[in-house]
């Protein structure tokens, strides 16, 4: 096992305003990482950063080997690294499986003449994506709403799609940005055991999560985000425990209080936007 | 060949009943078995002949000249009615390929007709035109000249797609609006292009083969429709081609949610040149059609409103659909002739038909755009999005796309906000 991305001093910066200072984070292969921290400390920003949305004012992100500072996002995909939002964005009038077979289209080749001229490439992979997307329809568990339109799902069942199709272009890092929010219990025990199983098949997990439960039960390590600096970093049991962790949750104060973990997200803005 | 959409490939092959079931379920509802099951056999019988189709739609639309020549209509006996199906083909191609760039990739092109400009002069300054100035580049036969046309409709297409594509919406209406004008305003004014007097003489192609031998011409009208129909006939081929493969589930992911696609790996701004391009490249072809057969083009024969014209086409049709593009290809050009006939004169309330066609449009805009808003034919997955905008799913519906749009901008700088306070 080795490192498969390196974030390294990354600090992005808007106008006057450090939304990342000095960010380093290195994810192992095949861990699930979580990412945790108050609202606008910087998490999605991170994400942005490393998903090429952001090119970051300084520092550099590496991949398994090469960097990936400064690509394109769909370069990015072509690398291995696929997210979700936290806010969804799937392709609301196109079907599930229409959604799925967008993110096994990144690994297709068919030009646009293949297209046009329908190669023999062109049906094979036609055919093949479309078994793949069925597939990771199955292995989600929305293989049922294979020709719904994604926007009739309910909630709980939009995040389970949007992970599908992320696992469609092959990832070898996940990126998941909050996906137990606004799930009921039940549909967060869902996810874990989700999450846990893509881990297990080969992907790396990179988490940004508020409910703590969801967090510290499935993540290996965890790094914790305030203001945009990372003030906390290593195992859950370890972090939780961080009075620095504590102040940033619970705010100044209560800092003293060092044996109490944050229970859950902070209390004014529950679901973060 | 299987044309239908993506889910139902694997099942049971479609009949008729489930065709309309999916695509017009309100008219389905309406249509008795007893109607549906004998057109079935007529509907999967059709299904199963694949490109065959193409060749007897060609067929069909060969005999609609001679079809023409009767006496119920006299007034399409002649040039005249063979003049307005010459132009009906040409705004078809138009209709197409606008309909690729505005329905399939969604971007908002209010210059389009720059592409089908610049491939009508290609062709006068490539062929034996008889600008005073003798200014051609080359005088080859028109038949050589066809792919030049294109390639420069394609060049166009991708000098301006790349550096104006990454314009959202509005902006990239404006530019390509903007567009429009600089080619114009360039014909308008540059010698080799004869200003604004244009170019006169462009030759007719001429079939000379050693058993066959046809000048196209005065004479034999027909010769320019028959030369429309592999036209068009291509054009659908390519554009269902494209719609139906990894390319136009590319577009529909940029025309639903630019960023999520390209997080799932779309080249965004490639797709959009690439849309842009195919676009460009069959208004190319009208253009050398247009330029062979009117003999003499100006920047007079290339106005902005054509441009506009061609867009209320497409829309009036249906956004993304292929019949609906072609349908408001023959509602524009044929319209206003129906309104000359009715009218009995070359005024309508004190207009000329020229400029009533303008209200005529707009009117007629208007309406389908409160009665049928997705297009009179409309695309069935823009129908989708219009039936179930504002249903009270609980999920975000886009009822307004520019809204739409905004919110997510604004998402996606939400961390920054966040900082901010």
């Amino acid at each position: 096992m080795g490192t498969l991305m390196n974030v390294e001093g990354v600090t992005m910066e808007f106008g006057g305003l450090r939304a990342l200072s000095d960010v380093n984070i290195d994810i192992q292969e095949g861990e699930i990482f979580g990412l945790i921290g108050p609202n606008g400390a910087g998490k999605t920003t991170l994400f942005n950063c490393i998903t090429g949305v952001y090119t970051p004012t300084r520092g550099k992100v590496d991949f398994s080997g090469g960097s990936i500072t400064g690509k394109r996002p769909d370069q990015i995909v072509e690398v291995g690294i696929c997210r979700t939002f936290q806010q969804i964005r799937l392709f609301p009038n196109m079907s599930a499986m229409e959604n799925v077979f967008i993110g096994v289209d990144a690994r297709h080749q068919t030009s646009i003449f293949g297209a046009i001229f329908r190669s023999p490439r062109h049906h094979r992979e036609e055919s093949e994506g479309e078994d793949k997307a069925l597939e990771l329809l199955e292995y989600c568990g929305v293989r049922k709403f294979a020709n719904d339109l994604a926007k009739n799902l309910s909630y709980g069942d939009q995040r389970r799609l949007e992970i599908a199709r992320a696992l469609g272009t092959k990832p070898k890092l996940l990126l998941l940005d909050e996906p137990a929010a606004g799930m009921n219990p039940a549909e967060k025990n869902g996810l874990r055991d989700l999450v846990r199983k893509i881990r297990d098949s080969g992907v790396t997990v990179l988490l940004i999560e508020h409910d703590m439960k969801v967090v510290m039960g499935l993540s290996d390590r965890v790094a914790v985000l305030d203001h945009g600096e990372r003030i906390a970093f290593g195992k859950p049991e370890q972090v939780q425990k961080d009075p620095k962790v504590v102040e940033a949750y619970l705010g100044a104060g209560t800092g003293g209080n060092a044996g109490q973990p944050p229970a859950s997200t902070t209390p004014t803005e529950p679901s973060d936007g | 060949m299987a044309m239908t959409g993506v889910p139902t490939r694997k099942s049971a092959p479609e009949t008729l009943r489930s065709h309309l079931d999916r695509n017009y379920p309100r008219l389905s509802q309406k249509l008795p078995d007893t109607f549906v099951t004998p057109a079935n056999v007529a509907f999967q019988g059709w299904r199963k002949l694949g490109y065959f189709r193409y060749l007897l739609a060609a067929i069909l639309m060969a005999t609609i000249p001679y079809l023409m020549d009767n006496d119920i209509f006299p007034i399409l006996q002649g040039g005249y009615g063979i003049n307005i199906l010459f132009t009906t083909g040409y705004w078809i191609l138009l209709t197409l390929g606008l309909s690729v760039v505005v329905g399939l990739a969604g971007l908002l092109d209010l210059g389009y007709v720059a592409f089908f400009m610049l491939g009508a002069y290609t062709t006068a300054l490539m062929t034996d035109s008889g600008s005073p100035d003798q200014w051609h580049l080359v005088t080859w036969s028109p038949w050589l000249v066809l792919p030049f046309a294109v390639i420069m409709a394609l060049v166009a297409g991708f000098v301006l797609g790349v550096p104006t594509l990454r314009l959202r919406g509005d902006y990239l209406a404006i530019v390509t609006l903007g567009f429009h004008e600089i080619v114009r305003q360039s014909v308008n004014n540059l010698t080799i292009t004869n200003g604004s007097r244009g170019i006169a003489q462009i030759p007719s192609p001429v079939i000379d083969l050693p058993f066959y031998y046809q000048e196209f011409g005065l004479d034999a009208e027909y010769y320019w429709w028959f030369l429309l129909i592999p036209a068009i006939l291509g054009a659908v081929l390519m554009i269902k081609h494209l719609d139906n493969s990894r390319v136009g589930r590319y577009w529909s992911a940029i025309r639903e949610d630019e960023v999520a696609a390209s997080a799932m790996g779309v080249p965004v701004t490639k797709m959009k040149v690439l849309a842009f391009m195919i676009g460009a490249s069959v208004s190319g072809v009208a253009g050398w059609i247009y330029a062979i057969k009117i003999g003499y083009i100006a920047p007079n024969s290339f106005p902005l409103l054509q441009s506009i014209l061609v867009l209320c086409a497409v829309v009036i049709g249906g956004l993304g659909s292929i019949s609906g593009a072609v349908l408001g290809a023959i509602l524009v050009v044929t319209l206003p002739e129906i309104v000359r006939e009715l009218s009995g004169g070359d005024e309508i309330f004190g207009f000329s038909i020229e400029a009533g066609r303008i209200a005529i449009f707009g009117a007629l805009l208007i309406l389908v755009m409160i009665y049928r808003p997705g297009g009179l034919l409309a695309a069935k997955r823009r129908r989708t999005e219009l039936q179930e905008a504002g249903a009270a799913d609980g999920v975000v519906v886009a009822e307004d796309p520019g809204a739409h749009v905004k919110t997510r901008d604004a998402d996606l700088w939400d961390d920054r906000k966040k900082g901010e306070h």
